[in-house]
């Protein structure tokens, strides 16, 4: 019996939606992951845990499945995560969200799995262009463009990653996918192991690194920011947990991410870009965990991981689903639809719960850990930071995001309940947010990979996080009492990315603008293409325009190259 | 607790009436959440008694806190004095971040 990479039961499951009609597609969506959890349960209980799927490619070995506890924690993850999206996006007819959406999980699955760099950068690139159409299947200017910048950072991500490796190879002579420390000399493996360091950190959304984040994650559609939110941070931070365990300047950098964007969620207007800070905040948690090294923390970084993917993915479901019925997320325009959206209230708040680290909600089991180990290890400032860290998510994300969205001033909207099969996808990752928060011993410990014995529910914890959450919600009762509160408005916020989009866009104009020129030559002359070849052509057969289709020609290049790979 | 801020008078026209939409629901609510605030506050001086009355070499079991790391962490409504000021101070330095970096919403012309 030969094993199946999990990643390849997705990308063949990719290649027939590619082809399916209509309503089976959308069944067919759903069910490739469930045909996905079947082979991991066959690998698991079968072959077990171990290295498999290698095999020599020019020089190099490739090992396109290292299956170890890390892994499996992440495919489970994964898996979960594919098929609660999937459920949530039965609606969607659109091809190419379906098979982008499912070729993003799956090479999410492949980089988890690969054991070595090579094979990590290729899925690292799949996860990158794939996650893309997510975006630019909004089909708006605004999201062409900011797909464009999204996609800009993850080519940077790549390109660091691939440097990262190639001067790994020139000095160490290997391509192991292992821990690695960061050099402090100035020799070909020192700096490699910097340009990985940054790779994963563009990925997982470092300070000044982090827009594509918070303006890629609001322009995609209603179903697709729901699967952004859950792979490409996650598969960043099984990098980090890979490599740089207990390196001390994730400490500083992740206490930073946990606290700079919780002031710009607080005066940000678009709900799902509150949701994006709300994600670096949270991945700055991890990074803190991954940094500390010890088990306690780093079981915690990964247990926060997972949980990060149901309660934010829940309260992406939600804005979705109040996207999808309003055809806005804008705080300022939103308000009261409790009337209207009742059950999708409901979820929301759990979500909001669990994210605050409520008792009995997920975040309280994950969060927990991470700061006990912080404080166990003497990191005072650090665990005084992300206790006002933990403060500000209640505030900006528990509170906030309910908050203006379902009860605050009645906007007037009366809209329909969210669609059934959205509240069944919400109620999943519900009672797994419940589940793993009530019950974390049960399911979620289990899973990490690292000795544990931790019980985050003794008193001390219970009362002072339920004093820590209770007085943060005071503060946000007495500020909008009073007025003090600062109110929603339209209105965009500057962050690291005005670098690129003023200045920087100004110094690129003035080099692309002579390409453009030629580029419209050129187009002159293509109506003496064969048909086949012009670009018309390809834009009736998938509504794309021009950029889309050089990029999606790329993927299914790779995706060919991939396949004749494994087949071969 | 969020939703015990929604103080919408009752609507005059036939729309069906919400729970919110009446003033004393979101009173009762207000009062519940500042009621539970001051329980959870004064719980903190269990500890800080049973702290007191047991022999140094035997922690009560009353005193949840002497696990915890820092010296802080003893006072009575640290956790929650510091949520308290931690997020009035959030909002207020938001508040001026919101006067540096606030801009239209066709600043990037897109």
């Amino acid at each position: 019996m030969i094993e199946i990479p999990p990643a390849l039961v997705f990308l063949l499951g990719a290649l027939f939606i590619a082809f399916l009609p209509g309503k089976i597609r959308s069944l067919f969506c759903v069910l490739v992951p469930v045909a996905g959890a079947a082979n991991l349960a066959w690998l698991y209980f079968g072959p077990g845990l171990g290295v498999y799927c290698e095999f020599e490619y020019l020089d190099f070995t490739l090992t396109l499945m290292r299956f170890d506890k890390l892994a499996l924690l992440f495919c489970v993850l994964f898996h979960l995560a594919a098929f609660a999206g999937m459920i949530f996006a039965f609606g969607v007819t659109d091809r190419v969200q379906q098979v982008a959406a499912t070729v993003y999980a799956g090479s999410a699955l492949g980089a988890v799995c690969a054991g070595d760099l090579l094979t990590l950068l290729i899925w690292w690139e799949v996860l990158a262009l794939s996650s893309l159409f997510l975006i630019w299947a909004r089909r708006t200017r605004e999201s062409r463009r900011a797909g464009m910048r999204y996609f800009t950072m993850q080519l940077l991500s790549g390109l660091l990653l691939f440097n990262g490796i190639a001067l790994q190879y020139l000095g160490t002579g290997s391509l192991a996918f292992e821990a690695v420390t960061l050099g402090s000399t100035w020799d070909a493996s020192s700096i490699g192991t910097w340009c990985l360091f940054l790779g994963f950190g563009v990925k997982c959304g470092f300070p000044l690194l982090h827009t594509w984040i918070t303006d890629g994650y609001p322009a995609g559609t209603p179903t697709g920011s729901v699967f952004l939110s859950g792979f490409t941070t996650k598969v960043a931070i099984y990098a980090m947990a890979r490599s740089f365990v207990g390196e001390d300047l994730l400490i500083t950098i992740g206490a930073a991410m946990a606290v700079f964007p919780i002031f710009y969620a607080v005066i940000e207007n678009d709900l799902r870009r509150v949701l994006g800070y709300s994600m670096i905040n949270q991945i700055g948690f991890m990074c803190v965990g991954i940094g500390i090294g010890t088990d306690l923390a780093v079981n915690g970084a990964l247990a926060h991981a997972f949980n990060d993917v149901f309660f934010k993915g829940l309260l992406f479901m939600a804005m979705g689903a109040v996207l999808l019925r309003t055809g806005t997320v804008n705080g300022s325009d939103l308000g009261g639809l409790y009337k209207s959206m009742p059950k999708t209230t409901v979820l929301c708040m759990v979500g909001a719960a669990s994210i605050s680290a409520f008792p009995l909600f997920s975040g309280f089991a994950s969060k927990s850990m991470i700061m006990v180990a912080a404080a166990e290890e003497h990191h005072t400032v650090v665990f005084f930071l992300l206790l006002f860290a933990a403060a500000g998510v209640f505030h900006h994300a528990g509170i906030k995001i309910p908050f203006f969205a379902f009860f605050a001033h009645d906007s007037k909207r009366r809209v329909a309940e969210a669609p059934r099969y959205m509240l069944i996808a919400m109620s999943l990752m519900a009672i797994v947010c419940i589940f793993n928060g009530t019950f974390p011993q049960w399911g979620l410990y289990r899973l990490l990979p690292l000795p544990n014995d931790y019980d985050p529910y003794d008193a001390f914890h219970v009362i002072t996080q339920l004093q820590i959450l209770f007085f943060s919600a005071l503060a946000f009762a007495v500020l909008m009492l009073t007025k003090v509160y600062p109110p929603e408005l339209r209105s965009v916020n500057i962050d690291a990315d005005w670098i690129v989009r003023k200045p920087g866009k100004a110094v690129a104009m003035f080099f692309v603008r002579p390409v453009l020129a030629i580029g419209e030559r050129v187009a002159e002359y293509e109506r003496w293409l064969p048909g086949v070849l012009r670009m018309g052509h390809f834009k009736r057969f998938a509504r794309l325009t021009l950029l889309e289709e050089t990029v999606l020609l790329v993927v299914l290049l790779l995706l060919a190259f991939l396949l004749v790979v494994v087949l071969a | 607790m969020s939703e015990s801020l929604d103080s919408g008078a009752p609507e005059p026209s036939p729309e069906k009436s919400y729970v919110f939409d009446d003033p004393k629901n979101v009173q009762r609510l207000l009062r519940i959440f500042f009621a539970s605030c001051a329980v959870l506050f004064l719980i903190d001086a269990i500890p800080l008694v049973a702290g007191l009355l047991a022999e140094p070499d035997a922690p009560s079991a009353l005193d949840y806190k002497h696990h915890a790391h820092y010296g802080v962490e003893h006072w009575m409504g640290f956790y929650a004095i510091y949520g308290l000021v931690g997020c009035v101070a959030l909002v207020l330095l938001a508040k001026v971040l919101r006067k540096i970096v606030m801009r239209p919403e066709s600043y990037y012309g897109d």
